[in-house]
C-alpha cells in the first residue's frame, strides 16, 4: 500500500511540475472547462427560468381550473346545484360555486356589471377579501377601486350601496370581462327562482398535471353518473398535454446540450492530455518498468482531468451567477424570476445534473491514454 | 531446497521481431547465476533479449523460465529485476535517494530495510554527496551509477544491464567494475549488453551474438 501511495504522490508531483512547465496547456484546458461549463449553466438557466415563466402564465391561464356551467331554466331550478354535487370533491381541489342572475347592474360611472350569488361553500374562499371591508349584502369586486368603500349602484331598478372588495386572486383564472357584484344566494333566491347560468370552479395545483387529470375524470364520471348532460365542461387536459410535451422537449434539448458539451470537453482534454503523454511517456513507461501497474498512471490523467473540471465547474459557476441578471434580464425575463433568493438555477444540485455530463467527458478523455498505455515499455524506453 | 537449475534463466525457442524484422529466431540459452556478458554488433538484439527477459516486450514464441519459476510479469518487475537501460533511468522530479527508496518500497522490503540499503549502495556507489539531489544536476557517470544502485537496491535475482558503461569515462567504469565484480546478490543472474571491452577484465560468461544473427557481416569487410 506504501508503495501505491508513492507511486501516487511522485505522479501528484508530476502533475503540478508539469502545470508549472506547461502553464499554457493547464489554461487551455481551463479555460474550455469554464466556457463549456458557463455555457451549460447559463443553457440550463435558461430553461429554468423559461420552464418557470411557463409555469407561471400557465398558472394564469388556468391550468389547473376545472370550469362546469350550465345553464338552469326556472323549470329546473328544483334541481341540486352543482356546487352541491361536486362538493365531495372539496378535498382535491378548491371548489368555487356561483350563479350569474339575469338581472341588470349597473355602476354609474363605470357601466354594466355581471351579478353573481354565492352559496356558503364558496364563502369560505371569498373570506379572506370580505374580512377586511365593512358587513354588507352586496360587494363589488373591483380592481379600479380602494376596497372598503361604499358606493351606489343600480340593481333591478333599485339603487343599493355595495362595498367595494379587491379582486381574489382566482378571479384571474376565470374569463370574466366585466367588473362584478357578488351577493349570498339567501339574498337572491326570488332572482334564482326565473333561471340562472350555473357555474363551479375547481381550483387544483397545476403542478400536478396528474392530478388535475384525476379530478377531470372524476368531474366527468360524476355528472355522468348524475346524469347531468346539459352541463358544460372545460378542463385543462389538452393544455396539460402540451406542456407535457414541451416539458419532454426541454429536458430532450438539455440533455443533448449536456452531451455535446461532454463529447467537446472529451476530445479536448482529451487531445492535449494525449499530447502532454507524448512528451511524458518515457517517464510514465520508467514507472511502469518497476512494476507500476498502468491503472494507477491512468488515474493520475483522470485526477488530472477531473481537477480541472472542478475547478472549471467552479468558476464557470461563479461566472454565470455574477452575470446571471445582465444575461437573462437582456433576454427580457422578468425582474421578480432573476431574483436568485426565488429561483437559484446554479445550486450545487442543479450544477451537478448538468455538469456530470462534462464529467463523462473528462473522464472518457483518458481513453487515448489508456491505449497508449498498452504499448509495452521496452518498445518506448532505449 | 532450491537448485542451481532453479536460479538459472532458461529460453527456448524465442522469436522476437519489430514489425517485420525478425530480431530473435529460435534462440536457445540458459543463463546460470553469476556475470553474463552479452556482446555483439549494434542491433543484433542484445538489448531485444534483456528486454524479453524483463518483460518489457511481448515474446512472438518460445518460452522462457525466470529464477523460481516466475512469468515475467509486474510482479517480477517489482521484486526480483533490476534493469538499467541505455538512456533514461532516474525519475526526474525524485532526489537520489528518493529514486532509490520508491523502487526499495515497492520491492515490498521494510521501511528500515529500504533505508539501509539506499545508503548502502549510494556509498557504494560513491553517491553519498550527491543522494538529496536532483538527477538533473548530476553528471552521465553519477547518473549511470544512480541508476544502477536503484537496480541492485532490491538485491535482485535477475540483474539486467544495458550498456551501463558506454560512454563512461575509466573511474567510473571501475567503480561499476568493482560492483559487478564484488557485490552482486547471491544467486543473482546478471546480463550485461554491452560493447565495452574494459568489462572482459570481469570473471564472466559470454554469449557472442553476432553469431545467432550475423546481419551487420558486411560491416567487418567494410572496416
Amino acid at each position: 500500500m506504501k508503495a501505491w501511495t508513492l507511486i501516487a504522490f511522485y505522479l501528484s508531483k508530476d502533475i503540478w511540475s508539469r502545470w508549472l512547465e506547461h502553464p499554457g496547456a493547464v489554461l487551455a484546458r481551463l479555460l474550455v472547462g469554464v466556457l463549456l461549463a458557463a455555457l451549460l449553466l447559463f443553457a440550463q438557466a435558461g430553461f429554468m427560468l423559461a420552464g418557470r415563466s411557463l409555469e407561471t402564465r400557465v398558472a394564469r391561464l388556468g391550468a389547473g381550473t376545472i370550469l362546469l356551467t350550465e345553464v338552469v331554466g326556472p323549470d329546473r331550478t328544483d334541481r341540486a346545484p352543482l356546487g352541491e354535487l361536486l362538493a365531495p370533491l372539496g378535498a382535491r381541489a378548491e371548489l368555487l360555486a356561483f350563479r350569474q342572475i339575469p338581472v341588470t347592474a349597473r355602476d354609474p360611472l363605470r357601466g354594466d356589471l355581471l351579478v353573481l350569488s354565492y352559496g356558503r361553500a364558496t364563502l369560505a374562499a371569498l373570506a379572506p377579501s370580505l374580512a377586511g371591508v365593512p358587513p354588507s349584502a352586496l360587494h363589488y369586486v373591483t380592481p379600479d377601486l380602494p376596497a372598503g368603500i361604499t358606493i351606489e349602484i343600480e340593481l333591478d331598478g333599485a339603487l343599493r350601496d355595495a362595498v367595494t372588495v379587491a379582486p381574489p386572486a382566482w378571479l384571474a383564472r376565470l374569463p370574466l370581462f366585466k367588473p362584478l357584484l357578488i351577493l349570498p344566494d339567501d339574498d337572491a333566491s326570488h332572482w334564482l327562482r326565473q333561471g340562472h347560468l350555473e357555474f363551479c370552479l375547481l381550483l387544483a395545483d397545476p403542478s400536478a398535471p396528474d392530478a388535475v387529470r384525476t379530478l377531470a375524470s372524476s368531474v366527468r364520471t360524476l355528472l355522468t353518473l348524475e346524469n347531468r348532460t346539459t352541463a358544460q365542461l372545460q378542463t385543462p387536459e389538452l393544455l396539460l398535454a402540451e406542456i407535457d410535451k414541451l416539458d419532454t422537449t426541454r429536458r430532450r434539448t438539455q440533455a443533448a446540450a449536456g452531451l455535446a458539451g461532454g463529447a467537446v470537453l472529451a476530445l479536448v482534454f482529451g487531445a492535449i492530455a494525449s499530447l502532454e503523454y507524448r512528451q511524458n511517456r518515457y517517464i510514465v513507461a520508467l514507472l511502469r518498468s518497476f512494476g507500476a501497474p498502468s491503472l494507477l498512471v491512468l488515474l493520475r490523467y483522470a485526477v488530472e482531468a477531473l481537477l480541472l473540471l472542478a475547478i472549471a465547474g467552479t468558476g464557470a459557476r461563479f461566472l454565470a451567477a455574477q452575470l446571471h441578471g445582465i444575461l437573462f434580464g437582456f433576454a427580457g425575463f422578468e425582474t421578480g424570476l432573476l431574483d436568485r433568493a426565488v429561483l437559484d438555477p446554479y445550486a450545487w444540485a442543479d450544477v451537478w445534473h448538468q455538469l456530470r455530463w462534462l464529467l463523462a467527458g473528462a473522464v472518457l478523455s483518458v481513453i487515448p491514454i489508456s491505449l497508449a498505455l498498452r504499448q509495452p515499455v521496452g518498445k518506448i524506453l532505449q | 531446497m532450491s537448485t542451481a537449475a532453479d536460479h538459472a534463466i532458461v529460453c527456448s525457442g524465442l522469436a522476437f521481431g519489430y514489425g517485420r524484422t525478425r530480431v530473435l529466431d529460435q534462440f536457445d540459452a540458459r543463463f546460470a547465476p553469476g556475470l553474463h556478458l552479452v556482446k555483439g554488433f549494434s542491433g543484433c538484439g542484445k538489448s531485444t533479449l534483456l528486454k524479453l527477459i524483463a518483460g518489457y516486450l511481448r515474446l512472438s514464441a518460445g518460452t522462457l523460465t525466470l529464477p523460481g519459476g516466475s512469468p515475467p510479469d509486474a510482479a517480477f518487475q517489482r521484486r526480483s529485476l533490476g534493469f538499467v537501460f541505455q538512456q533514461l533511468n532516474l525519475l526526474p522530479l525524485a532526489t537520489v535517494r528518493r529514486n532509490l527508496e520508491l523502487v526499495g518500497t515497492l520491492a515490498g522490503l521494510p521501511r528500515a530495510e529500504v533505508r539501509a540499503r539506499t545508503d548502502k549502495y549510494l556509498t557504494l556507489l560513491g553517491l553519498d554527496a550527491f543522494a538529496d539531489r536532483l538527477p538533473s544536476t548530476l553528471s552521465g557517470g553519477q547518473q549511470q551509477r544512480a541508476a544502477i544502485a536503484r537496480a541492485l537496491i532490491k538485491e535482485p535475482t535477475v540483474l539486467l544491464l544495458d550498456e551501463p558503461t558506454s560512454g563512461l569515462d575509466d573511474l567510473n567504469c571501475r567503480v561499476i567494475m568493482k560492483l559487478l565484480g564484488n557485490h552482486l546478490p547471491p544467486a543473482c543472474v546478471c546480463l550485461v549488453a554491452t560493447h565495452d571491452q574494459r568489462l572482459d577484465a570481469l570473471p564472466h560468461e559470454g554469449l557472442d551474438f553476432n553469431r545467432f544473427l550475423p546481419v551487420e557481416r558486411h560491416l567487418v569487410a567494410l572496416a
